[in-house]
């Protein structure tokens, strides 16, 4: 019993000491060893094609020269960008750990943003990177920025904001709310380049000069002075054989979300401009029908059920003598352009992002198997019809404000 | 169930089964799935249900007559002392491989996930020293420590599952065509190679107790198996498409890493990482107990030390040869080890049972 009792003891110590070896197993670094960034870049650098790693990190006086560094002049600001430039991402990576006392680690990025020129040139080396990259979480968002670099946005992003991370947060919450059924992750980034067409949709972010605003709003803050740019969602890119080919026009979008069945609202302009009608499109219901001729599909039809509730009318009509039934069929009639362009975009670029030939294939399996390698070019030519039906639901518990 | 002195009870010995088959499990099923039979792999855990009772069908006819015997004295009984003593040697040299190759998976899922620069050979040398002292342990010491294992497994396992469902999209698991009838057949195989496990446990068959409930729990068991890979098979796939979960090595590590419960709780794969390392360390000890059996049959020497240190060394040093890195383990497991293993443990009990049957021995 005694020789086993000092076995043990030796064999304890043994192990304490091999274990203590960083040559056998690596110490952990402690957080306060670590370089944490929430947010980084992927872009490719013209013409000479080397890559990009950009990374958003708490602000600190630099003294290496191995790397270029865009620090927020603005005094208060505490993040600045750290951009690096390597024939690939894990040089990039590697030629950072030297640059701080700290080690930089990519597992607590929470957003990724491709540059458009990045996504033009392909996602696949940016993707293989992550994916091989043990400290990258699946779980991280991914967005493209529109018209400019995803360094130029971080640059300018933490300008304009104190965090650029909690910006992008809230970017997403809007992307979510309003636009999108949920977030893009790396996992649904992997899942469209590792299916047979590479092709899907890739949410956008762009930056937005106060003035040239392009959507249905304009802000103005009174602190601001001087020319003000804004991080504002814009839609999604198309990616199409691993490669951005464009993006969606603000009626796609809302085709888009109108046939994946995703919140919309939306205003009807009536009378030339002098009534105007908010909607909120709160409950949609797409019914996707194939039409067969023998064996051949001649057409698709899209019949969508939408229920929505009027948020304002610009001259305070009397909805109740009005009727609803009348801004029922302008609804429908809006929506229905609406998706008719999110088709015809799907048919031109041959990206199934209504979802059409993921549906025919749950529905007519066989048929599928039979003509899948000819889908998209008979989908191409395939017409397709839209049958939209609206039901106002609430009128917010009055018919008029202005009694006529 | 009343436990005899010196052995462990036939729900013991499908309890260590079953653990020492999550760690492969994990490692080969949604991967190997998602490669055969795509989007349909979730209806392999059903079929691999006929051949697996019919495997235990074949166990319990062949210990009916030798309910204290151990699978080497059934043969004995069924082919004589030559052919037994060579289906035995290669019995053991197979078990050996599979030894050293499960020893080598776990230092590469290490390495590979969680300690990056690592030394692979310490890690494998430590996980054979603790394996080395357990085995010169009792068997029913295995026995005891996989019942708390597995209970502790089980909840963890399933709350992860729990967490995972909500996320799962079903276009991922739809549709399934009589297309998909041919590549859902041939994903049995693997998983159908694992649960044959069942035959080299019954190397010990003279330290298990109760035969007479070996196919009831056997069934049991099997049953077991299938919901866990079912759920292995839905969180892993349902979640990320057959398309990424072939591409990975270890899909379930990326399920943990993907996953927050309650959209709070995230990095779940430091939770689990413990466990799965309890069931590398019974898979291995599983197969280093058969082997030091095995050789305890075949060889005339009494003091045990003197081939399981032999034993350790030669599979620790296949662990660290034999395989130079993870794709070729991989291609090994995927073109040979599942013929080998269908061959070995599920084949030559099948003939052992008709022999038998004919000898009138069985």
């Amino acid at each position: 019993m005694i020789k086993r009792i000092y076995f043990f003891i030796y064999l304890v110590i043994f192990i304490v000491f091999l274990s203590w070896s960083e040559k056998i197993i690596p110490t952990r670094n402690e957080i306060s060893e670590l370089q944490l960034s929430r947010v980084a870049g992927f872009d490719v650098e013209e013409p000479s094609k080397k890559v990009q790693f950009s990374l958003v990190v708490d602000s600190e006086k630099e003294k290496s020269k191995n790397a270029s560094s865009d620090q927020n002049s603005n005094s208060g600001k505490k993040e600045n960008v750290i951009t690096v430039t390597s024939d690939t991402f894990a040089m990039c990576l590697q030629g950072l750990q030297g640059y701080r006392e700290k080690t930089f680690t990519t597992g607590h990025i929470k957003n990724i943003l491709i540059g458009e020129n990045a996504a033009k040139n392909g996602l696949v080396e940016e993707f293989d990177f992550a994916a091989r990259n043990y400290d990258l979480r699946f779980d991280t968002n991914v967005y493209v920025t529109k018209d400019t670099s995803a360094k130029d946005f971080l640059i300018t992003g933490t300008k304009e904001v104190s965090s650029l991370n909690a910006g992008i947060e809230n970017l997403s919450t809007t992307l979510r709310g309003a636009s999108a059924p949920g977030d893009y992750k790396v996992v649904d980034i992997l899942k469209m380049l590792t299916s047979e067409q590479k092709s899907g949709l890739i949410p956008a972010v762009e930056l937005v000069k106060e003035e040239e605003e392009k959507k249905e709003w304009r802000i103005e803050n009174s602190e601001e002075k001087g020319e003000s740019v804004r991080m504002e969602v814009a839609g999604y890119g198309i990616i199409k054989d691993a490669k951005l080919i464009s993006f969606f026009s603000e009626e796609e979008l809302h085709g888009y979300n109108t046939v994946n069945e995703n919140y919309i609202n939306l205003m009807l302009t009536l009378k030339n401009g002098e009534e105007k009608v908010g909607i909120d499109i709160s409950d949609i219901k797409v019914k996707k029908n194939f039409v067969f001729s023998k064996d051949k599909l001649e057409e698709v039809k899209l019949e969508i059920e939408l229920v929505g509730d009027i948020t304002e009318v610009s001259d305070g009509k009397n909805l109740l003598k009005e009727g609803l039934s009348f801004y029922e069929q302008k609804t429908s009639e809006m929506v229905t352009n609406y998706v008719l362009d999110a088709v015809k975009k799907s048919q031109e670029t041959d990206v199934d992002f209504l979802k059409i030939k993921q549906s025919f294939r749950m529905q007519h399996p066989y048929r599928y198997e039979k003509m899948k390698d000819d889908f998209e070019k008979e989908f191409s030519t395939l017409p397709v019809t839209v049958d939209v039906q609206t039901t106002i639901n609430k009128t917010y518990g009055m018919f008029s404000v202005v009694e006529e | 169930m009343e436990i005899t002195k010196g052995k462990i009870s036939i729900r013991q010995a499908y309890i260590i089964v079953i653990l020492a088959l999550t760690a492969p499990s994990l490692r080969v099923i949604p991967n190997y799935v998602a490669r055969i039979a795509k989007e349909a792999g979730w209806e392999t855990p059903f079929l691999v249900i006929i051949p697996g009772v019919i495997l235990v069908y074949v166990i319990n006819s062949l210990f009916q007559k030798h309910q204290e015997d151990s699978l080497y004295e059934v043969f004995m009984s069924v082919f004589g002392k030559t052919i037994t003593k060579i289906i035995f040697l290669v019995y053991g040299i197979w078990i050996v491989f599979l030894c050293s190759m499960y020893l080598r998976m776990f230092g590469e899922r290490f390495v590979g996930t969680l300690l990056f620069n690592a030394n692979m050979r310490a890690l494998l040398g430590l996980m054979m020293i603790f394996v080395g002292i357990a085995v010169l342990k009792k068997f029913e010491t295995l026995g005891r420590l996989s019942e708390i294992l597995l209970l502790f497994f089980i909840i963890l396992f399933t709350t992860v599952t729990l967490a995972i469902l909500p996320q799962i999209h079903l276009e991922n698991l739809y549709p399934v065509t009589y297309y998909d009838t041919l590549p859902v057949l041939k994903s049995v195989l693997p998983v159908f190679s694992l649960f044959s496990y069942i035959t080299p446990l019954m190397i010990l068959g003279d330290k298990i107790s109760h035969k007479d409930k070996l196919k009831t729990y056997g069934k049991r068991a099997l049953y077991v198996l299938a919901a866990f890979f079912l759920m292995l098979i839905l969180s892993t796939v349902g979640l990320f498409g057959y398309s990424v979960s072939q591409q990975f090595i270890f899909p379930y590590y990326f399920v943990l890493n993907s996953v927050s419960l309650f959209g709070n709780v995230e990095r779940l794969e430091s939770l689990f990482i413990s466990t799965w390392l309890a069931s590398d360390f019974t898979i291995v000890l599983f197969f280093l107990f058969m082997a030091k059996q095995t050789a305890q049959k075949l060889l005339p020497i009494k003091k045990q030390i003197f081939y399981v240190i032999p034993l350790c060394i030669v599979i620790y040093v296949l662990a660290v040869m034999v395989f130079r890195n993870v794709s070729q383990v991989e291609q090994f497991a995927s073109n040979i080890l599942y013929y080998i293993n269908i061959g070995l443990f599920a084949l030559i009990p099948l003939i052992a049972l008709i022999v038998g049957k004919v000898r009138k021995v069985v």
